[in-house]
């Protein structure tokens, strides 16, 4: 199977629609990558790099205990979380950073969802000295503190985007204004496996370090393919690096595991696939399927996961979906607590709320399969960025009189 | 003959520095924003852009951003949009061109698109995000329909690109300024000069020149420089600001003619 795309397009679908003031830019890039991707020491350097910064490679965890209790398939865990930032999204910050670099550029833009992407972008560009720009929507940097906390740490400029739905796609659109506002000195680090070509090709590939590892670890428990493997899919970064390793190992069912929000309704859901609402269309540089009304307007989305709260999704998952490689479903808001629950009480792991979807499917998909099957996940990102979320979702007191007692502190200077 | 080249024929023949107005379909609503067109039409534009609102225009500033949002919150249909345009059309003389982003036309089909844009009177469409080499055909099926694509030159543009824009675009080449999204006021300076001398030199068609335009004292600058000014933020921010009571079509007939 062809993993690239051909001119830019996977079937259908990608492309660069973009407007003139973006052509230059985005041309430069493709010549740009499309050297560095074969250059020895460019790859070399990207590899040393996720090696001693990331922390790479990350573990490959046999779920013991949560096997038995299902008494299914057996599942391993892919451990990204345990990457610096804690989520697989350095593999593409970095990656891009480091083209920067090359390419001579001194500023980086980024946007950002839940700041995952955000978080590690400005990591990267704290440790390569690149100055440094996050767009983020202004509902997002409310409800996500702790995230742009940690990007003014790096010495990030955190930017609230206060127009549309002030969310994901609204710090793209920002995101891609400020680009073609700036000169030629500026890169903008885009964090998921979409947008205009060259990105889904670029973003793929520095992810795809995902699956080459879970090749070569995987050894270690068994000899053979695994059955499946699943991956939760927002934009689709995380699944498209973990996949593209097996693309053409065709006895292994790959799965991708949208946000199916509160409800199946417009506007309660993320499920581009598996929902109601996606149909194809051009937004953002690219064509792929969106959540969209009649008109071509994108609705709105819901996910108790930041991270996966977009109306679209990566291209080339749309072509795979399309010819059936992988595989689509989706897990509820109080299906992925459940998962996220279990998982950390019987495995000592703290999944992200957006890998807690790959899990919650994992859970069904072990049932199904049976025992002597094997089930591989990628657990994208750890969980400690969602502690206010999940607390709040757990409800009790305990946690609100923590906050509470929390102001007092600060207020009393204590 | 298509209205937009027979009012641009008309106006280069006069020597005429030549307005192109824009409107939001829909904004604040219909039915205001059509008497708002025509009051830009009566104040002296050639040419309107009659822009159908996406949920994400990110080509465009705030301004119009902020009203394509308002259009969409109060209801705006694509049909919304062809009515305004089929309207326009048959009450005035100036060239009425549609604007929008790809996502619109594509979801509507590009050629049912197209078909229903002419029938309504239209005279060219602009849509930014639907490049030369990524239409979708746009461009084949408006020459079918006697329409045009007008295609839009940025600053980064060599003068080999200008060249070939200019050659496909419809009528006139859309010339931005300056780099980023609409709405902000450009100064004449040496930066600015050199990218306009540098389309005026490859282009082969008159060159429409969108520029923040804001004032008189603008237009003055730009009268013998460049045959067609395109004011758009400056419409839509007259049309945000209008008070209750006051009269859409004569408000917006002052603020055109206050440009020259």
């Amino acid at each position: 199977m062809n993993k690239r795309s051909d001119n830019g397009f996977f079937g259908e679908y990608g492309g660069q629609y973009i407007a003139e003031i973006l052509r230059p830019a985005l041309k430069e890039l493709e010549t740009s990558y499309n050297h560095y991707r074969n250059d020895k020491d460019f790859i070399e350097e990207f590899h040393s790099t996720l090696k001693n910064f990331v922390g790479r490679p990350t573990p490959l965890l046999f779920a013991e205990n949560v096997t038995k209790l299902i008494g299914g398939a057996d599942i391993y865990l892919k451990l990204e979380g345990l990457a610096n930032t804690g989520a697989h999204k350095i593999n593409n910050a970095v990656g891009q950073a480091l083209l920067a670099k090359k390419m001579g550029k001194k500023k980086i833009i980024a946007e950002t969802g839940a700041g995952q992407h955000g978080v590690a972008t400005a990591s990267a560009c704290a440790r390569l000295g690149l100055e440094c720009e996050i767009f983020m929507g202004e509902i997002d940097v409310a409800r996500q503190r702790p995230n742009v906390f940690w990007m003014e740490m790096f010495g990030a400029k955190v930017t609230p985007v206060t127009s549309g739905t002030k969310t994901l796609k609204d710090a793209v659109n920002e995101a891609l204004r400020e680009w073609s506002k700036r000169k030629d000195d500026t890169f903008y680090i885009l964090g998921s496996a979409l947008g205009p070509y060259p990105y889904p090709d670029m973003v793929r590939d520095f992810q795809s370090i995902i699956g080459r590892e879970v090749r070569d670890q995987m050894k270690g428990y068994f000899n053979n393919l695994p059955d499946a493997m699943v991956a939760c899919v927002g934009g689709g970064s995380n699944s498209i690096g973990f996949f593209t390793e097996f693309l053409d190992d065709t006895s292994v069912t790959l799965i991708g595991v949208e946000a199916g929000g509160i409800g199946d309704n417009p506007g309660e859901h993320a499920s581009r696939i598996t929902g109601e609402g996606g149909s194809t269309g051009i937004v953002q540089g690219y064509k792929s399927i969106f959540l969209q009304d009649d008109n071509g307007q994108l609705l709105a989305t819901h996910s108790i996961s930041a991270g996966l709260d977009y109306a679209g999704i990566g291209p080339q998952l749309a072509y795979l979906a399309d010819t059936k490689r992988i595989t689509f479903t989706k897990a509820y808001d109080n299906e992925v607590i459940e998962a996220l629950q279990l998982f950390a009480k019987h495995e000592g792991i703290i999944p992200a709320l957006e890998s807690s979807h790959a899990l919650a499917a994992a859970i069904k998909i072990a049932k199904e399969y049976g025992a002597g099957k094997k089930i591989i996940v990628n657990v994208s990102g750890r969980g400690d960025k969602d502690i206010f979320i999940v607390a709040k979702a757990l409800g009790g007191d305990v946690w609100l009189n923590f906050l509470k007692q929390e102001i007092v502190r600060i207020e009393g200077g204590m | 003959m298509n209205t937009l080249l027979k009012n641009l024929e008309a106006g280069i023949n006069n020597n005429d520095c030549m307005l192109m107005g824009h409107v939001i379909a829909g904004f604040p609503d219909v039915k205001t924003s059509i008497e708002a067109a025509k009051g830009i039409c009566s104040g002296g534009a050639s040419f309107l852009e009659v822009q159908f609102p996406f949920s994400d225009p990110n080509a465009d500033g705030p301004v119009i951003e902020n009203a394509c949002y308002t259009s969409i919150e109060n209801g705006f249909t694509v049909e919304d949009g062809f009515k305004i345009v089929r309207e326009l059309s048959s009450s005035t003389k100036t060239a009425i061109i549609i604007m929008t982003y790809a996502n619109i036309v594509f979801k509507y089909g590009v050629q049912s698109f197209v078909k229903k844009a002419k029938e309504c009177g239209a005279s060219a469409l602009i849509v930014p995000d639907l490049p030369l080499d990524h239409d979708e055909g746009l461009m084949h099926y408006a020459t079918e329909n006697d329409m045009g694509v007008i295609l839009i030159a940025t600053p980064g543009c060599d003068g080999k690109r200008i060249k070939d824009l200019s050659e496909k675009s419809f009528g006139m080449l859309y010339t931005v300024a300056r780099r980023g999204t609409t709405g902000n006021k450009t100064e004449l300076n040496a930066e600015t000069d050199e990218w306009i001398q540098l389309v005026k030199n490859n282009s082969t068609k008159p060159i429409a020149l969108g520029f923040g335009i804001q004032s008189k004292e603008q237009t003055d600058k730009l009268k013998g420089v460049v045959p067609i000014v395109i004011a758009g933020s400056y419409f839509v921010t007259v049309i945000s600001k209008l008070k209750q009571n006051e009269n859409v079509q004569s408000e917006l007939e002052k603020a055109s003619k206050a440009l020259f």
